[in-house]
Order: structure tokens, then C-alpha cells, then sequence
């Protein structure tokens, strides 16, 4: 083969390579940490999902800076948006009981495409926690390969659990 | 699940259900050249490519070289790109031991980028950075164990054309270098970051 055949192959294979939605590192995770203390009375839940994966489950453009989580111009819709999403992909019920999840902080971490966005919610757990079910699909509706990890430290005994599409939840006891 | 299984397992399935195409376009790229009777050659650069991933998660873990994403992102089709031209530039199964060397040293350094890629995904993704060793232990290892795989796919469809059908080795490295090189121009131009 001539190299000048060589570059047309090139070319083609580019060519017919063009409807591909080829993009590197398609890895679909996310990330959430539930922390008990007894001795605090208290319950906090750290969520750490991907700025692009959030912005396409909101306004459905991966780079949209329409939202601007955690930036001076951050729209006023944003924290109600996500609650609102995660209201249908994300619940976590102590006792049985749903906890209601307000923010306490937000805050970005990394840069580029690898930029996660960190909220932590806080909930006054008063009763001595004897079940936790956890309900983490996040994203599972835009991605069929979306895993979710999720860490549970409860008293220093830690667990871990992988949800997905397919095991959205799961319920722990104590 | 103890989390290094879940990372473990991600790295895996990462590279077997298709999802890591740049990884695995790498590989293509990275055996086209060799045959099967080339083994030892394929598995030191394979091997090398392993030590280049290692490297960057222990980089990664003590937080010693942090390279921007977007270039990182550029940079690894750009690997697949130099691996192709160079397949068909070189001819390994008559190079001396010279340029084997140089082969090997720059499948080490492009696992290094490819690793790279990851090290920023988890640092972004973990609560704190000291948490960052184990996934990425897990996730490398994970990985590797599908690279074995996939490197195995494409070694046995390369004996079944050129031993079996009888593909001249040549036109094989060609139209096989030739495709990777396109779809890494395509790469090339979706992660630019100028």
C-alpha cells in the first residue's frame, strides 16, 4: 500500500468515524459518603457527583454554565433544581423515615471535565439509628454504566455499598 | 464489597463493555505491529505501558505532579496518534535492540499520561486526596486485568488475518495504525483545549 493510499484510508476512516460521539474517559461514577455519630446526634451526607454529568441531568448540556454551582454568579435556580433532581434519584431514610435534605455547603473540586461538585447535607438524628436505607440512581436515567458509591460510616464501623441501575438501593440495619 | 473490589471491578468493566475507547484504541495501536511470534516484545510493552500507570497513581497518591485535565485529555489520543505513525514508520520485527528500547521507553511514558487521566478524575471525585491510593490501586489493577484481555482479542483476530487468512503483515499494520490514527484525530479535535 502507497503511503499516499495509506492517507486516504486516513481520511475515510475519519470520515466515517464522524458520527461517533467518541470521547475519552466515559467513566460514570459517583461518589457519596453518610456519616453517623451517636454522640453528636448527628447525620450528614457528602455527595460528590461530576459538574458535567449534573449540568446534562439539569439543563441537559454537559458544559453548560447556565447553573455556575459555586460561582459569584450562581443562578438563583440552581440549588432548587438539584434538590429537585435528586428528590427523584436520591433519598436516604433513617428508620424509615425520608430525611429531608437541605444543603449546608457546597463547594467544586478539580478542573476541566474532572470537576466534581461536593454538597453536604446535615440532619439531626436524635433516635439511635437502627436501619438505613439508602436510595442513590443518580444519574442512572442519562447513563445505562452509572455506578454510585456510596460509604457508610456509622459509630467508626464502616460499610460500602455500589449502586446502579439495576440495585438502586439498598437498606442497612443495625 | 471491600471499595478496592468495587475499583477493581470498575477497571475492569471499564475497558471489556467498550466504555474506555481510548485505552483500548491505544492497545490496537500499541500491538498492530507485532505478531503473535512477537509475544515477549508485546508483553514487555504491555508491561511497560503497566509500570507508566503505576507510576502515575503513586504521583497521584502523594499529590507530587497534578497536570491540567484538559491537557491530559489531549494528550492521550495524541499517544494514540504517535503510536500509529510510529507503527508505520517502524519496522520491529527486524529493530535492534536499540530501538526496542525507545519503543518500550515510550509505552512507558504514554501509560504515564493514560494513568494520568484517571488520577485527576479521582482526585476530583474523592472527599480528600489521602483516600485516592486505593481506588487507584484498584482501578489500575482492574484495568490491567482488561488490557490482558483486549490484548489477547486483538493478538488472536491479527494470527487469524495474517497466519490464517494470509494478510500481508504490512497492509494489515497500515489499515489497522491507519483507523486508530483517524479516530484519534477525531479525539484530538473533541478535547482540544486551546
Amino acid at each position: 500500500m502507497t503511503t499516499q493510499a495509506a492517507c486516504r484510508c486516513l481520511f475515510l476512516l475519519a470520515l466515517l468515524g464522524q458520527p461517533l460521539n467518541v470521547e475519552s474517559h466515559p467513566l460514570k461514577l459517583s461518589l457519596s459518603e453518610i456519616e453517623y455519630s451517636s454522640d453528636q446526634q448527628l447525620l450528614t451526607i457528602n455527595l460528590r457527583l461530576f459538574l458535567t454529568d449534573v449540568n446534562e441531568a439539569l439543563v441537559f448540556d454537559p458544559n453548560s454554565t447556565e447553573l455556575a454551582f459555586c460561582q459569584p454568579n450562581e443562578s438563583v435556580h440552581a440549588e432548587r433544581m438539584l434538590l429537585e433532581y435528586l428528590g427523584r434519584f436520591f433519598h436516604v431514610k433513617a428508620n424509615g423515615t425520608k430525611i429531608d435534605l437541605n444543603i449546608k455547603s457546597k463547594r467544586l473540586k478539580g478542573d476541566g471535565m474532572n470537576t466534581a461538585l461536593g454538597v453536604l447535607f446535615e440532619h439531626r438524628q436524635t433516635q439511635p439509628l437502627t436501619s438505613l436505607e439508602i436510595k442513590n440512581a443518580v444519574f442512572t436515567d442519562l447513563f445505562f454504566d452509572q455506578s454510585n458509591i456510596v460509604y457508610v460510616h456509622v459509630d467508626g464501623e464502616s460499610k460500602s455499598l455500589m449502586l446502579n441501575k439495576k440495585t438502586p438501593s439498598h437498606k442497612l440495619t443495625f | 464489597m471491600h471499595p478496592f473490589a468495587f475499583y477493581l471491578q470498575l477497571g475492569f468493566e471499564h475497558i471489556s463493555n467498550l466504555a474506555g475507547l481510548d485505552h483500548i484504541l491505544f492497545l490496537v495501536a500499541l500491538c498492530a505491529v507485532y505478531r503473535i511470534e512477537h509475544w515477549k516484545k508485546l508483553l514487555i510493552l504491555v508491561t511497560a505501558f503497566t509500570v507508566g500507570h503505576s507510576v502515575t497513581l503513586a504521583l497521584a497518591a502523594f499529590g507530587t505532579l497534578v497536570i491540567p485535565s484538559n491537557l491530559v485529555e489531549f494528550l492521550i489520543p495524541t499517544t494514540i496518534l504517535l503510536t500509529a505513525v510510529h507503527n508505520v514508520l517502524s519496522r520491529p520485527s527486524t529493530q535492534s535492540a536499540t530501538g526496542m528500547s525507545r519503543t518500550y521507553a515510550m509505552a512507558l511514558f504514554f501509560g504515564f499520561i493514560h494513568g494520568m487521566g484517571f488520577s485527576n478524575y479521582f482526585r476530583a471525585l474523592l472527599m480528600d486526596d489521602s483516600s485516592i491510593a486505593v481506588p487507584l490501586l484498584g482501578f489500575n489493577l482492574g484495568l490491567e486485568l482488561g488490557q490482558l484481555m483486549v490484548v489477547g482479542v486483538i493478538v488472536g483476530v491479527a494470527f487469524l488475518f495474517l497466519n490464517i487468512v494470509g494478510v500481508k503483515h504490512r497492509e494489515w499494520n497500515v489499515f489497522i495504525s491507519g483507523a486508530a490514527a483517524g479516530i484519534a484525530l477525531l479525539l484530538m479535535f473533541e478535547t482540544k483545549f486551546w
